[in-house]
């Protein structure tokens, strides 16, 4: 007799296929008790020892185990993405409502750009909490006092500086008693530097970055503190004279030829390593690799702001400003356990810790200890921050969208590829198809 | 065909023999990369190695969580395949020996969508496991595979299973054995070439996929090792020999499984079209 | 059910017309076990690959992130239409094409001396396939690091006294390095499937020929190439379509997309904007297009090799 009760046999293959979704849906019902945060990172709290992730050294998994030992029940686990698909990872994660509970990003619009999936901070934190960090405009909603609060500042913010090699500008027999003060006289220095055989500037720029990190101190210069936010709130164009001349001042660097000539393909990460080996006299730069440049070069190394153009109506002007940004997601099952962690970091003695361990930036927690700033160069930078007027940066401000064509026409207008005209008028048109989200 | 003079033999075999060399030297310089110091490296970019070491590969076991990538991935790859082969095999059976109506529609619809990019499916696929709340669990991706590597993997074993002789299948049966007796003991010994041959290609398509294991697992508990190491290749990253250990990782399960089933790998490549 | 199919199973074989009802009663309960064993795989295929397609469609005609949906009729399809990013894309797919031609000649040239046996074919064709296995990003990261301003390329080219290329920054260069890396990844498989059309040719065929004093190029040209037409054909549209929808992993690894779109292809952007600029419908919208091409092109090839086979 035979017995060809065939779905019989199948049932327990639908079943398991089918069980696979249950199993899903119903993963993410967390026990109550222990609490586990997760932390998205840029790349920006996690420090990088020789392009790899060193974790001991980075301040962010330090206090996530500093965290611990005060809060037992609380483990902060810190997720360090790739840069590159970070933007496509949050907004995927985000539709799905399963990202991080805290996101560390770029402050101003690389946070608000996200603002429909993270937390108006605003009613978790009170006024004189607020007040005892610097920097929080940048992360409301439109700049605007009154706007929605979607992240923490942290930090007081990079700055952008043109760092030298000692010991090379002296060969060079170059004076560096008084800087040059004018873009123009920038570019003569490194004509010089050239005509000795050097290679006056060590340039990495594949990224766009350098054009990110010279452009606001260029127009900076020209338009003020506001240069920005003005034209993001459209009280000015991006289409400008101020940003054209901003792009030729800045296109100056390759059509001289007073670049390494492969600038323009090698990739961020080599910049420090470069300028650290010797391939350049000088090099743009942040305050992060101020830690690095240190430890490797000592006294070797100089810096000097960028200077404007002759004839700015800002002779002094520091590009740059809060940098990380630290907000909670609204899907986030843990929020106010979110908005501890993050207490917790704003604090005065953690970000003294932060400015220990990193020395890239001072600490914008109103009680600092300032003796925690060993770092020479990051000491002058905070000397700079106390005398100067700042421009937040335009890739700080502006709509993600923005920000990203922003950097490939950097490195496309630095290729000879894209003239400042067209670049300006580009990036115009696109702030125009992605205005800024009304909140 | 007309046999080649010696000279041409000759000409020929140091021409193939240079195209071999510009495939095998690229990853054997990857290999004594990913055993270098960065110094040694900088130093001496094309030279001979002064100093071998396995920092790299420890590096990257202590600091991205390496250890749990491969144990993810293993389960994802692992489950999916089993799945995958169960349920394709059991289809292509029914489909080859056991025709119904509308059978060879069934059988069309397997194949159209064999050749479906992720381009196509990306977008839907993705907001659907997000309303299933699948998206960050390892299920979701298991799900995605299972499904976009069923179409492929009937069409495959039909063929395979159609050239088991019908006799044997009947006397199987007149002897009592039911589908599942049939499927068992006659069926998949007979087709067990093409089953390896599918299993391979399924697992090297699997390991490597990025796309998908990218957005659905994004989180470091949950992530993969392709898409982990791919992420220290990544473009911010300034350290040769660090990249080059992360690329032996990633490309050493496939090199030794082609080492160990190149046989089958090249039937079942060649066995994807044939019949218009 | 259980018990009809038992029951009919049961059914002793008797006359002339009770046995033709047994047939029709066991042919019936052969084709439900049929259709039960092939359930499970086609709902997952139902759920997983025609619902997305539905669902693309719709999304297409929708203004979304995913979380917001708005209906916009045509307009994601008139934006990409009017784009002149997209036909740039485009035009960059269309590059990339150049690849194929070399994939095919390559593949060619190397299956037939394999199947002539040549010396070390075994060897060939295990190193020649190796690259197939590798995943895109080891490919690509590879390519990437030969190809840039230090790296081993300008290295040798600066050996022997050219200047070096900045290859990775500008666009065509760059789709030059690129389209090299499919060659080097792709023509072993291109290679083994010409070679499984080669191995069915009836060998008498070119003892024929011979006898008829044909050459070596002369018996490639007539014979062995119409001999594996099919498989040329099959090789030619899988690649072709290959560039318009599997470049993603280089892409991201070796340019990701630039300098300024430049190399962005077609599914490179199509995942751009939806996870990126986070516009989900004008995403879809692309993908349906690219679908479009893919159904267009299976279409053509099968109708091909049908007419083919008929001659």
């Amino acid at each position: 007799m035979q017995k060809f009760s065939a779905h019989k046999y199948l049932a327990p293959i639908v079943a398991a296929a089918l069980s696979l979704t249950v199993v899903g849906t119903t993963l993410p019902a967390h026990a109550a008790s222990p609490i586990t945060l997760t932390v998205w990172d840029e790349g920006l709290l996690g420090h990088l020892a020789n392009g790899a992730l060193d974790t001991k050294s980075s301040y962010i998994y330090i206090a996530a185990q500093d965290y611990k030992a005060l809060h037992p029940e609380v483990t902060v686990k810190i997720d360090e993405l790739d840069s590159g698909v970070y933007q496509a990872q949050f907004t995927a994660a985000s539709i799905a409502k399963n990202g991080p509970d805290i996101r560390i990003g770029f402050a101003g619009g690389d946070t608000l750009s996200y603002s429909q999936y993270l937390l108006n901070l605003r009613r978790f934190f009170s006024t004189s909490e607020l007040k005892q960090i610097t920097g929080v405009n940048t992360m409301k909603a439109n700049y605007t006092l009154t706007g929605g609060l979607y992240g923490i500042p942290f930090g007081a913010g990079s700055y952008f500086a043109v760092f030298y090699n000692k010991k090379l500008m002296a060969a060079a027999h170059i004076d560096m008693t008084t800087p040059p003060s004018t873009w123009e006289q920038f570019i003569a220095l490194a004509k010089k530097i050239k005509a000795t055989g050097a290679n006056p500037i060590y340039e990495t720029n594949l990224e766009g970055y350098t054009g990110a990190w010279l452009i606001p101190a260029l127009a900076g210069g020209l338009l003020g503190p506001n240069a920005f936010t003005d034209m993001y709130n459209s009280k000015t164009s991006i289409n400008q004279p101020a940003m054209v001349k901003a792009y030729t001042a800045y296109q100056q660097l390759y059509t001289n030829k007073i670049t390494n000539a492969d600038a323009t393909t090698l990739s961020d990460g080599d910049r420090m390593t470069g300028f650290i080996a010797g391939k350049g006299v000088m090099t743009i730069n942040g305050g992060w690799s101020n830690d690095t440049m240190f430890k490797a070069m000592g006294d070797n190394v100089g810096e000097f702001p960028i200077p404007p153009l002759a004839g700015s109506r800002y002779m002094h002007i520091l590009p740059g400003g809060t940098n990380e940004g630290i907000s909670v997601t609204k899907y986030s099952r843990n929020q106010s356990a979110a908005v501890d962690f993050i207490k917790f970091l704003i604090s005065a003695p953690e970000e003294d810790k932060y400015v220990k361990i990193s020395q890239s930036e001072p600490s914008n927690n109103i009680n600092a200890d300032p003796g925690m700033i060993t770092n020479p160069l990051l000491k002058q930078q905070a000397q700079w921050v106390a005398q100067y007027p700042q421009v937040y940066p335009f890739d700080n401000i502006m709509p993600v969208n923005v920000i990203n064509l922003y950097y490939q026409l950097n490195n496309s207008v630095s290729l000879g590829q894209t003239t400042p005209v067209s670049a300006a008028k580009q990036l115009a048109d696109s702030f125009a198809l992605n205005p800024p989200p009304k909140s | 065909m007309q046999k080649l003079t010696w000279q041409m033999q000759l000409l020929i075999s140091m021409v193939l023999g240079s195209v071999a060399i510009s495939t095998l030297w690229p990853l054997f310089y990857v290999l004594v990369t990913s055993s270098r110091t960065l110094n040694d490296y900088l130093n001496n970019l094309y030279g001979i190695p002064r100093e071998f070491t396995l920092s790299n590969f420890k590096i990257l076991w202590d600091n991205y969580s390496l250890g749990l990538a491969a144990r993810n991935t293993i389960e994802v790859v692992g489950i999916s395949m089993i799945c995958c082969l169960s349920l394709s095999s059991l289809a292509a059976f029914g489909l080859a020996k056991y025709p119904y109506r509308g059978s060879k529609y069934v059988n069309w619809a397997f194949i159209a969508v064999m050749l479906l990019p992720s381009t196509v499916l990306i977008i839907p696929i993705y907001l659907v496991l997000s309303k299933l709340q699948l998206v960050g669990h390892l299920p979701g991706l298991m799900i995605v595979y299972i499904a976009t590597n069923i179409p492929f993997s009937v069409f495959f074993l039909r063929a395979a299973f159609k050239a088991v002789p019908d006799s044997i299948l009947e006397a199987a049966r007149i002897d009592g054995a039911g589908f599942f007796r049939a499927f068992r003991s006659i069926a998949m010994p007979s087709v067990l070439a093409s089953f390896t041959t599918l299993a391979v290609l399924q697992f090297l398509g699997m390991w490597n996929e990025l796309l998908y294991a990218y957005l659905i697992l994004p989180d470091q508990s949950t992530r993969l090792l392709t898409p982990a190491l791919a992420n220290i290749g990544g473009r911010y990253t300034s350290n040769p020999p660090l990249v080059a250990a992360a690329l032996v990782i990633t490309a050493t399960p496939t090199l030794v499984l082609l080492a160990f089933s190149s046989k089958y790998l090249v039937r079942g490549v060649t066995s994807g079209i044939g019949s218009s | 059910m259980t018990k009809t199919l038992e029951r009919a199973a049961g059914i002793q074989p008797g006359t002339g017309a009770r046995s033709k009802r047994r047939k029709n009663s066991l042919t019936r309960q052969r084709e439900r076990i049929g259709m039960l064993a092939s359930l499970p795989a086609l709902i997952f295929v139902m759920a997983l690959m025609f619902f997305p397609i539905g669902f693309a469609t719709w999304l297409s005609f929708e203004k979304t992130n995913g979380v917001y949906y708005h209906f916009i009729g045509i307009k994601n399809y008139t934006s990409i239409f009017s784009s002149p990013l997209v036909h740039q894309v485009f035009r960059t797919n269309l590059k990339f094409l150049i690849a194929i031609p070399i994939v095919i000649t390559l593949g060619s040239l190397t299956s037939v001396l394999l199947y002539q046996e040549i010396y070390g074919w075994r060897f060939y064709r295990l190193v020649f396939f190796l690259p197939s296995v590798l995943s895109a990003s080891v490919t690509g990261i590879i390519f990437r690091t030969a190809f840039t301003y230090d790296g081993p390329v300008n290295s040798a080219l600066k050996l022997f006294g050219f200047q070096p290329i900045n290859f990775l920054v500008h666009a065509n260069s760059a789709i030059f390095v690129i389209s090299l890396a499919l060659v080097w990844a792709g023509f072993g498989y291109a290679m083994l499937i010409l070679l499984s059309g080669l191995t069915a040719i009836d060998t008498d065929i070119f003892l024929a020929a011979q006898v008829d004093g044909a050459g070596w190029w002369r018996q490639f040209q007539y014979i062995v190439i119409p001999s594996i037409r099919n498989q040329l054909v099959f090789v030619t549209t899988i690649n072709i379509m290959y560039t318009f929808t599997s470049l993603f992993g280089f892409i991201f690894v070796m340019t990701a997309g630039g300098p300024l779109f430049s190399t962005t292809t077609v599914d490179y952007l199509v995942f751009q904007k939806a996870f990126s600029s986070q516009d989900m419908g004008e995403g879809s919208a692309l993908a349906i297009l690219v679908f479009g091409i893919i159904a267009l092109l299976t279409l053509t090839q099968a109708k091909y090799l049908r007419t083919d086979a008929q001659d």
